[in-house]
């Protein structure tokens, strides 16, 4: 290998193969950087939920008619939604709940084990009917489900807590049974069971996992009454329209909007799948400016040395010598920008993450922004290199 | 002098046409993509009510839990709304130049049935000063005066996009509007009127769309009407609508304007005394904590400017850097290869500033044509960045940002090419006359 001319040739065009080093590494950090974002958006997106997400409708049920202002008229209209839901076709379970799951909208509170002299903890809740886990499609772990007989008028409830939220409150695991309080010890709820995993209201409050459901028969003229409707696979877009049709039908005397969940989560994301698709854009954008630059550097410096070139063929070098000498020419500086580049990476992402909130960046995507930026500059030089071959050995007499 | 270097840049530019425009396009996607980035932070970080902002404050007062304060982060924050009996008593005051007190909620609105079914519609509950305090534009008709805020008078100001809704954009002056169950004679329409970022109220995202009906505060009793936005609470607030209002929930925004500093002393005291009063009262048990916020610093604490806004200009100032980087490189291969020609022209008597400047005045040409380029690929890339956000926020480029876009590209222009030209003037021109 030619490694001693090709130092030699390094120290004698410092400043370009600077430029180029740094170019690299600059590169590698902000493309490391970029991905690491577009990795960490994605996850969150892309976490599970805990509820059967792809099929579950939300409905929202506003009133305008008086008639909704009487005694009772509301409850009784509530009850009749869920008879006239249960019995579509296509539906599997439904239930009225407070506010809707992902939504961006939502109530919460703060509980802790009752009689505790901590702070009280802050958690998502929802007042919910008896039959919301089959509803939502979330994995009941420990203890009991709600029944019917649940939902009183009494202000102390039995409630099922996430188990996120279990661990928060009992660190030693066993929350069944246990009792919780607000902010005074009135009025203390029982946890009957545990839900797997269940995502609250915020998607973007990092305790997005802590939910409390609450059986109540919730609603009122003002915040309107929801439903979460889960349908058997296939039938969620169809059930869209004729949910909406079946419940006006029934009552006329209101509005009613039905969504698929999975629009609304899509909502929720809008702007952290608006900022992968920008950095997307960023990283490939910056992986062609650099590619470029490598181009044109490569072929200044072939245009330089076809003296160099033609003596060497001259005097007997074939052309994959000549390719070899200049890859891995390439391949020395674009590996000593990655090096350089790691630190950079590293620098750039503290920064990012003391000034803004970001994610720490994750060592295998540095390995990944390596091994593609050597490929990408081992290409782009491919091409001023390629061409270099096609120099004569008489062109080293030429200008003599 | 100037135009001489022009016109040899041109030629030189004009020599390899497939090197310059790939000079030029690397900087115009720098620059391009540092525009669109710093401008959408620029957005985003704008003063919404510039002609007014010096003078409008927030009324922030502490009447949170006294055994924990509103916020476990920061202790120092007070309560960011206030509760509807300090708003009320807070109304009393003479001081302000303007005031209000103010929260918007969701109500049916009944359009003629021709026209379409009952909708809900998003209603500011304000005080007459709300339209004079912030500026807001008319297209028909004014405001409710103040003595409709006390009756209640049922009178509504319609946005601009509700009249067209209700009304086909006419005149709607005197028509009527049934708002839950009852009638708003119209007396005033908007011109288009969305502050972005809704400075008064951000509690529901600070790009939220704007209020489509206003009416006065005090049909909040008649008509019960809670709020749509956001309630915090500490204590037990009771069942009924009475419990609510007389309950420590913070629901309620407070605007003031102060025109002096000795208005704005006044109504400090004011507030200090009043608090004072309530806490004799066996209310507000927290320390003194009175804020009069002015509009910047309010959007400051209440996070208008998203934080990953930052970090995209700071990436994509990182990107222009590589761009400079490939900028300076590039040229420094062009003009090298020239060496002979320039060692001819050195030889006849040029001399090194004008070998200097001549080249400094090509990468300047570059830098400008790139700038121009840029700034046109910004405005498409902050087109691609609004319907990215779904119309969230609208990103306009205004005159700053394309002056400071060019701006940008000249000292790129200068940085990157300073050094080119400084090796190429430096050179000895016998070495490169030898070989010819």
């Amino acid at each position: 290998m030619e490694f001693g001319p090709i130092f030699r040739t390094l120290r004698r065009n410092k400043t370009r193969f600077t430029l180029i080093t740094l170019e690299i590494a600059l590169t590698l950090a902000i493309v490391g950087n970029c991905v690491n974002m577009i990795v960490d958006y994605r996850t969150r997106i892309l976490r599970p939920t805990g509820m059967d997400e792809g099929n579950l409708l939300a409905v929202v049920s506003q009133p305008f008619s008086p008639d909704f202002r009487e005694k009772g008229y509301l409850e009784n209209s509530r009850q009749a939604d869920l008879r006239l839901l249960r019995a579509l076709p296509g539906v599997r379970a439904a239930e009225s709940i407070s506010s809707i799951p992902l939504s961006g909208s939502g109530s919460s509170t703060g509980i802790k084990p009752l009689g505790a002299k901590t702070d009280t903890l802050a958690t998502a809740y929802f007042e919910c009917g008896p039959q919301i886990t089959k509803a939502l499609g979330v994995r009941l772990i420990e203890g009991r489900d709600f029944q019917e007989s649940d939902v009183t008028e009494a202000e102390e409830r039995n409630v099922l807590i996430t188990k996120t939220f279990a661990t928060a409150l009992f660190p030693d695991g066993k929350a069944v049974g246990k009792q919780l309080q607000g902010r005074t010890a009135e009025h203390p709820s029982t946890i009957i069971g545990v839900i797997e995993r269940m995502h609250g209201s915020w998607p973007g409050w990092e305790h997005i996992e802590r939910v409390a459901l609450r059986p109540d028969r919730p609603g009122s003229v003002n915040w309107g009454v929801r439903f979460m409707v889960r349908a058997a696979p296939g039938h969620s877009t169809r059930l869209v329209k004729t949910i909406e049709a079946e419940m006006v039908k029934a009552n006329n005397g209101r509005n009613v909007e039905v969504k698929l969940l999975s629009d609304i989560k899509n909502d929720t994301y809008k702007a952290q799948v608006a900022m992968i698709q920008m950095l997307s854009a960023l990283t490939g954008l910056l992986i062609l400016v650099t590619a470029l630059g490598i181009v044109g550097i490569t072929a200044f410096s072939v245009a330089e040395r076809t003296k160099q070139i033609g003596t060497r063929r001259a005097l007997g070098a074939r052309k994959h010598d000549i390719v070899r000498y200049f890859l891995v020419e390439n391949w020395l500086i674009s590996t000593i920008g990655l090096v350089l580049g790691t630190g950079f990476a590293y620098a750039l992402n503290y920064g990012l993450v003391t000034l803004v909130e970001g994610a720490k960046l994750d060592a295998r995507l540095v390995v990944v922004g390596v091994v593609l930026l050597w490929i990408v500059s081992l290409g782009a030089a491919l091409g001023p290199v390629l061409r270099a071959t096609r120099i004569s050995p008489a062109s080293a007499t030429r200008t003599v | 002098m100037l135009a001489y270097h022009i016109r040899i840049a041109w030629k030189s530019l004009k020599r390899n046409p497939i090197l310059s425009a790939l000079i030029v396009l690397g900087i115009a996607l720098g620059i391009g993509v540092s525009t669109t980035f710093v401008t959408s932070h620029h957005v985003m970080s704008r003063d919404p009510i510039p002609e007014k902002s010096s003078v409008l404050y927030y009324v922030e007062m502490d009447n949170w839990d006294p055994e924990r304060g509103f916020s476990d982060e920061d202790p120092k924050a007070a309560p960011n709304q206030v509760t509807y009996r300090d708003a009320t008593a807070l109304m009393k005051s003479t001081i302000p130049a303007h005031q209000s007190a103010m929260y918007k909620s969701y109500l049916y609105v009944f359009p003629d049935p021709k026209v379409g079914r009952p909708y809900r519609g998003r209603v500011r509950l304000c005080f007459a000063d709300f339209f004079p305090m912030f500026d807001v534009p008319f297209r028909y008709g004014v405001g409710w005066d103040r003595s409709a805020d006390r009756t209640p008078d049922p009178v509504v100001v319609l946005s601009h996009e509700t009249n067209e809704k209700l009304f086909g954009g006419i005149n709607s002056l005197g028509r009527s509007v049934r708002i839950e169950s009852r009638e708003f004679k119209v007396i005033g329409v908007l011109e288009p009127w969305r502050p972005a970022p809704k400075f008064y109220d951000p509690h529901n995202g600070a790009y939220e769309e704007g209020d489509e009906l206003f009416i006065p505060f005090n049909f909040v009793r008649p008509m019960e009407i809670r709020t749509g936005g956001n309630t915090s609470g500490w204590k037990d607030s009771g069942e009924t609508f009475e419990d609510q209002l007389q309950s420590e929930n913070i629901w309620i925004q407070m605007w003031v304007q102060l025109d002096s500093e000795r208005q704005k002393q006044d109504y400090k005291q004011f507030l200090d005394s009043y608090v004072r009063g309530q806490q004799a009262l066996g209310r507000m048990q927290r320390p003194l904590n009175n804020k009069l916020l002015p509009v910047m610093e309010w959007l400051d604490d209440q996070g208008a400017v998203p934080e990953e806004a930052t970090s995209f200009v700071i990436i994509s100032l990182l990107f222009l850097l590589v761009c400079s980087l490939n900028l300076i490189g590039i040229l420094l291969g062009k003009f090298l290869a020239r060496a002979p020609e320039i060692g001819v022209r050195r030889a006849l008597g040029a001399s090194r500033t004008a070998i200097f400047l001549q080249h400094i005045v090509e990468c300047e040409v570059i830098a400008v044509i790139g700038g121009v380029i840029g700034v046109l690929l910004s405005i498409l890339g902050l087109e691609l960045v609004s319907r990215l956000f779904d119309g969230m926020f609208s990103l306009r480029l205004d005159w700053l940002m394309v002056a400071a876009a060019i701006g940008l590209a000249m000292l790129s222009g200068l940085v990157a090419g300073a050094y080119p030209a400084w090796r190429i003037c430096s050179l000895a021109p016998a070495a490169y006359l030898k070989e010819q």
